[in-house]
């Protein structure tokens, strides 16, 4: 569950990303995790995120 | 909960720049200016309200440049942290942030004076209603921001907006999906499949298993070929190494054979030239040199060696023989040796006798020549003896001398005495006159007198007289037999070294007669010594001789044996050489038939070999083949996996893009009217009605341009070419103020990091005005290093509705914090 007032923009953004249907789950969910790891940990948090998926590891995140 | 929440003081302690505690009170003005120049503290009150809010710092939060920690949010002077921020709205909310260095931070919180317990950090949330993130959009206002608006090219702009929107955040989301890792990926496995399709092509028809099959049966039936071949080559091989084994022996044989007939000439040769020796003569020689070396042994007390010569009274002629004669000949050397040594001996005892001898002479001839010297005293003696007697009777009568003076002696002193006696008493008599006698006192005569004179004169002229003279010649007497007494005495004592001497040279004369018999008896033993000498060396020449003799008769003695059996040895190997049967013509036929085997051998191996080679190469190509498929299986595998992949990522960068574009409508929707309201609040001037500002989708990004309506022709005209800075930056301005309230919350203040900054006075004037004539925020923070605003703001605001803070250097201890308004 998202904290309420940690950002009421990303809350906003991540809302908008699950509004977008036409997409299936996964994608939603993938964008969704690369946004928060963009914004916690840097352009080096979401290459970790693909390197991962890469090796075979969690493409279903 | 409270609303419209304003700053009533912020107390900082050993935050950045300060040290010691700084108060700012606020009261209840509008604009708070707080003024002072680069580095004096002006910012870091503001990021003070930040930390106090958020327990963080943009500096600490933000991705990329330059990331600070908590630490270095501590003044380098301080090891506490300590902000107070009191926020006024419905309630009084006290926000007390602390942190140590090297400790974790702490908040606390009262609300209207009363702590909050659980969970502070959310309950403050709550109160605010703003994250951080949305608050330094929508509170902080920083010049940078403000100019990048009002000057920016349409990129920069651009980026500026998004970032105040939250849009970049979309875009560098989208931007740091990495597709081009992905796609190098791609491209390698690509390549890789593309070279095992390569390998696979160059191994060719490895899939034909008939081939494998018919070489295999090529293969068994090479190889029971081969076998059947080294069979024969084995038997052949055998029968050759018998032949020649045969041959073999005979070559042998015959190296032998001719290997005894040069041995047998060779001896034949030596027999030439060593001399024949009669047995009997031989014979006669040992027994004569045995006899005399036992009569030798004998003489020489070698009774062992003479009992041993005995044993055997007749001679056998074997070889031991030249080894007693050798045993002879070592004792005759040992002899030879005692003979040298015992010569040795008698002639240095001869050399000691003779020193001897010459040194006993010596000495008698001193002593006689002593004797001869002493023998005078001894007449001397006895001619002495004769005259005065024994040495005693002189001795007596010296004594009787002696005291027939003494005697005189008396008498000489009594008539001395006497004498002058009768001169006191005439001298008294003659001088006095006296009649009597001075002594008797009887009457004197002349004739007394006379008397007494005449008595005086006799002892004076004869009676001393007489008497000295009798003692002297006494005393002469004696003198003359003392002096013969001590004579001899003196002699005496010579004749007792005479005596002495005479008895010496009787022994000397012993001892000289007994050296003189010890020396002819060494001279004796010396000619004794010498002669067996003689006979010895005499000995051993002969022994010598006899050896030589006997070595040379058991040396032909030996040859003419071993001639003998070389002649046996060599009518054996021609007995045996006759028997040996050799044919050749089977062997070069064996022969020439193992070379055609060995040929055809060798040619079915090589045969085997290339195709047990190329047998190989195929079953190994096989497999190879195997594994090239089941790794170009996975890489396929791989490649498909990432294609999907990618394209997984390419949706979910569209489906941000379209986010993003979502949001940008959105977010230009809702502030469109509140940056209308707020542009009419400030710009009262009815030339410029309306603002709008548009999204402009380009291929690379989407820019954003701000368009106003013309309020008398109604046209829609870009502010970028066609207002003045002064409408671009109010135009800005009301941008940034309805962000303030993009999303609801309870702050009621917003912070102005230099908002003046490169814009001239009337811009400035301006910009205060239009601020001040807002409804929201209630309370306007603006940091500034231009001191002129204080007089702005008073004209706009009144005095009544400001506050000034003019912030100094201060060293160590931070700023300095004056309020001068």
């Amino acid at each position: 569950m998202r904290r309420k007032y940690e950002s009421k923009l990303i809350e906003e953004i991540l809302n908008l990303i699950d509004s977008r249907v036409e997409y299936d789950k996964n994608t939603r969910k993938l964008a969704k995790t690369i946004l928060l790891a963009f914004k916690n940990e840097g352009r080096k948090g979401v290459e970790k995120i693909v390197e991962n998926m890469m090796e075979g590891k969690n493409l279903d995140a | 909960m409270p609303n419209g929440l304003k700053i009533e003081s912020l107390e900082i302690k050993g935050f950045r720049s300060f040290n010691l505690p700084r108060k700012f009170e606020l009261e209840d003005a509008r604009f708070i200016l707080l003024i002072g120049p680069i580095g004096s503290g002006k910012s870091s009150v503001l990021k003070a309200i930040e930390y106090a809010l958020y327990g963080s710092s943009y500096e600490i939060t933000r991705l990329g440049l330059i990331r600070l920690k908590h630490e270095d949010m501590v003044n380098d002077f301080s090891d506490l942290l300590n902000i107070e921020l009191i926020l006024k709205g419905e309630h009084r909310v006290r926000i007390v942030r602390g942190r140590k260095r090297g400790r974790p931070g702490r908040l606390r919180v009262y609300l209207d004076n009363m702590p909050v317990k659980n969970d502070v950090e959310r309950f403050l949330r709550d109160v605010i209603m703003l994250g951080h993130e949305d608050f330094l959009r929508e509170i902080v206002i920083h010049h940078l921001i403000l100019r990048d608006i009002v000057e920016g090219g349409p990129v920069r702009r651009s980026i500026a907006l998004d970032r105040l929107f939250g849009i970049e955040l979309l875009e560098q989301s989208y931007k740091s999906i990495p597709l081009t890792m992905v796609e190098k990926k791609i491209l390698e496995y690509e390549r890789k499949i593309g070279e095992l399709n390569l390998e696979l092509a160059k191994i060719g028809a490895f899939h034909d298993p008939e081939r494998i099959k018919s070489m295999e049966i090529d293969i068994n039936r090479l190889r029971n070929r081969i076998e059947t071949l080294q069979r024969e080559h084995k038997q052949v091989e055998s029968m050759l190494s018998e032949m020649e084994e045969t041959e073999l022996r005979r070559k042998l044989l015959l190296e032998r054979y001719y290997s005894l007939k040069s041995q047998l000439e060779e001896i034949d040769g030596k027999l030439d030239r060593v001399e024949e020796i009669s047995t009997v003569e031989i014979i006669s020689d040992i027994e004569d040199v045995l006899e005399n070396a036992r009569s030798l042994f004998r003489d020489m007390l070698y009774e062992e060696m003479a009992k041993e010569l005995y044993k055997e009274p007749r001679v056998v002629l074997k070889e031991d023989i030249i080894e007693k004669l050798n045993r002879i000949l070592l004792a005759m050397n040992n002899i030879m040796k005692d003979l040298e040594y015992k010569l040795d001996n008698q002639l240095n005892e001869r050399i000691e006798y003779k020193r001897r001898y010459d040194v006993l002479r010596g000495k008698q001839i001193d002593l006689e020549s002593e004797i001869e010297k002493l023998i005078h005293y001894r007449y001397e003696y006895t001619d002495l003896v004769k005259k005065y007697g024994l040495p005693d009777d002189i001795s007596k009568r010296i004594e009787e001398y002696e005291a027939e003076l003494l005697k005189l002696g008396r008498k000489n002193r009594q008539l001395k005495n006497i004498w002058d006696l009768l001169k006191v008493t005439i001298d008294r008599i003659e001088l006095e006159k006296r009649t009597k006698c001075p002594i008797c006192g009887k009457e004197l005569v002349s004739e007394d007198l006379e008397k007494m004179r005449r008595r005086r004169k006799e002892i004076e002229e004869k009676d001393l007289v007489n008497i000295i003279r009798k003692m002297e010649e006494i005393e002469s007497k004696i003198n003359e037999l003392r002096d013969i007494l001590n004579r001899i005495r003196g002699i005496e004592e010579n004749i007792r070294r005479l005596e002495e001497l005479e008895l010496e040279k009787e022994e000397l004369e012993r001892k000289i007669t007994k050296i003189s018999n010890l020396l002819h008896h060494a001279e004796e033993n010396i000619h004794i010594v010498k002669d067996k000498m003689r006979r010895a060396r005499y000995l051993k020449e002969r022994l010598s001789d006899l050896i030589e003799k006997l070595t040379t008769y058991f040396e032909r003695k030996s040859l003419l044996e071993r001639r003998r059996d070389i002649q046996k040895n060599l009518e054996s190997i021609k007995e045996e050489l006759e028997k040996l049967r050799y044919e050749e013509s089977r062997y070069l036929k064996l022969k020439k038939r193992k070379e055609e085997l060995e040929k055809i051998l060798f040619e079915d191996k090589v045969k085997l070999e290339s195709l047990l080679r190329e047998y190989e190469k195929l079953k190994k190509d096989l497999e190879r083949a195997k594994d090239f498929f089941k790794r170009k299986e996975q890489l396929e595998r791989k490649l498909e996996y990432l294609r999907k992949l990618y394209k997984y990522l390419e949706n979910v960068r569209k489906l941000l893009r379209e986010v993003q574009a979502d949001l940008r409508v959105r977010m230009l929707k809702r502030i469109r009217s509140n940056m209308n309201k707020t542009f009419k609040q400030l710009y009262v001037h009815p030339d410029l009605v309306e603002v709008d500002i548009r999204a402009i989708e380009t291929p690379k990004r989407s820019v954003y341009e701000i368009y106003v309506k013309r309020g008398s022709d109604g046209t829609w005209i870009p502010i970028y070419s066609k207002l003045s800075d002064g409408q671009r930056l109010m135009i800005a301005l009301s941008l940034l103020l309805s962000i303030y309230k993009l999303y609801p919350h309870n702050i009621d203040f917003i912070l102005l990091d230099e908002p003046f900054a490169n814009i001239n006075g009337e811009c400035r004037r301006s910009i205060l005005k239009l601020l001040a004539n807002t409804e929201s925020p209630s309370q306007i923070f603006i940091a500034t290093q231009d001191e002129s605003i204080i007089d702005l703001v008073k004209k706009i605001v009144g005095k009544d509705n400001m506050i000034a803070y003019k912030l100094t250097y201060g060293g160590i201890e931070g700023p300095k914090v004056t309020r001068i308004c």
